[in-house]
């Protein structure tokens, strides 16, 4: 995954979201695949920022299953 | 170019996923080929990996997997079953059909025992896979997990299966749904009404997009009362084009799109103008680009007109329509 700004990845992840079950949430591969490419391009700070206004368009409980599906991921522990 | 039976054998095994897709694009009778392929392990598993590359819709290939009756496609079309931004309704209702063919009485009887079970994934799984089967036992057993199961996804999962099943028995325990205390069960519940497309859940629709704090659950509302397609819901909706990104949220609010691409689906001329104000207060918000393609969407379905995002030309169209 290449040319990943945090915009474009909270973008990706909102329109993942917003048809997605938790079940789905929590095991998209792409949602992994995203939170891998952050962690590389941007760190730590730039997971959470994607996770959290991911979360905030999506409603709290989505931004937990994004959290878990993270976990892992550096040092990002969902 | 036409096709036959013989080229697209000769794709899957050359493992050519772009002659497949061609193949597929065409009027082939996808039936015959089926026919004799049955319990063929190479077609099977090229088809498996081509259902992850092919974009378009995949139901054609799921009722072709089906048919070539391989156990090692329930997985994959079990997989299928999941809600998922790439898996259309009606490719998973495919893959249901298709799955009904794969498994036996057995496998039924197991699925009902599991939805007792202690472990949570497997009354998951079960409440997933039933819905494969949309009788009325099924369709009762359901309604059980959705209100009564202590797992909040194993009650969002069947609310998802009662809304693929879409019988109108469901309406009703979907609308109390709409009050758990899970925000994914209230989702859910909401899109699953959406599905069974039943006017009597609008007014509950309606005040889960104006009233629940969560905006995932008012955002499927919203796609709901969209694909009920009653001008009920009109007024609701253009509130809902206001509804208000959380600081900071530059990608839009998720809520404000799904609103307009439902008023887009209703076709209300009421909606024309609140479009057309929506239009222009995101177009100075460089933060949701998104959201300007939407309302203008809308505007094209209601008005069967193309101005694009040039706000000028839809308000003069406006004052000719009301002249």
């Amino acid at each position: 995954m290449t040319n990943l700004t945090i915009e474009s990845a909270i973008d990706k992840i909102v329109e993942i979201g917003r048809y997605s079950s938790a079940f789905d949430l929590r095991t998209n591969s792409e949602i992994r695949e995203i939170g891998e490419t952050i962690n590389k391009e941007y760190g730590f700070s730039g997971m959470v920022q994607v996770c959290e206004s991911a979360g905030s368009s999506l409603g709290g409980s989505a931004l937990r299953m994004i959290e878990k599906n993270w976990s892992g991921i550096g040092n990002w522990r969902g | 170019m036409t096709y036959n039976k013989d080229n697209f054998w000769d794709a899957i095994q050359s493992k050519n996923f772009s002659l497949m897709e061609n193949i597929l694009k065409s009027e082939i009778d996808i039936n015959i080929f089926a026919n004799d392929k049955k319990g063929d392990m190479v077609a099977a598993e090229t088809l498996i990996d081509f259902l992850n590359e092919y974009p378009e819709n995949k139901s054609k290939l799921i009722t072709l997997l089906g048919e070539i009756g391989v156990d090692k496609a329930k997985f994959r079309l079990i997989g299928l079953l999941e809600i998922n931004y790439k898996i259309k309704k009606e490719e998973r209702d495919a893959a249901a059909e298709s799955l009904k063919n794969l498994l036996n009485a057995d496998d039924f009887n197991n699925f009902i025992a599991d939805l007792s079970d202690e472990d949570s994934e497997k009354r998951y799984n079960a409440t997933r896979v039933l819905r494969v089967y949309p009788n009325y036992i099924v369709i009762e057993k359901l309604i059980y997990v959705l209100l009564n199961d202590n797992d909040e996804f194993v009650r969002e999962r069947a609310a998802y299966s009662l809304g693929d099943i879409s019988n109108e028995n469901a309406i009703e325990p979907l609308i109390t749904a709409l009050k758990d205390k899970s925000d994914f069960v209230r989702g859910a519940s909401a899109v699953a009404l959406g599905y069974i497309e039943d006017e009597n859940a609008i007014d509950q629709l309606i005040l889960a997009l104006s009233d629940d704090e969560n905006p995932g659950v008012r955002l499927r509302a919203a796609r709901s009362l969209g694909l009920i397609g009653s001008k009920k819901a009109t007024k609701a909706l253009i509130n809902a084009l206001q509804d208000s990104a959380p600081k900071g949220d530059f990608v839009g609010n998720t809520v404000n799109k799904e609103a307009a691409q439902a008023l887009g689906k209703i076709g209300d001329k009421n909606a024309i103008v609140p479009l057309i104000e929506a239009l222009e207060s995101w177009s100075s918000d460089s933060r949701i680009p998104n959201s300007k393609m939407v309302a203008v969407t809308a505007l094209e379905n209601i008005t069967q007109k193309d101005f694009g995002n040039d706000t000028t030309q839809w308000w003069k169209y406006y004052e000719e329509i009301t002249i």
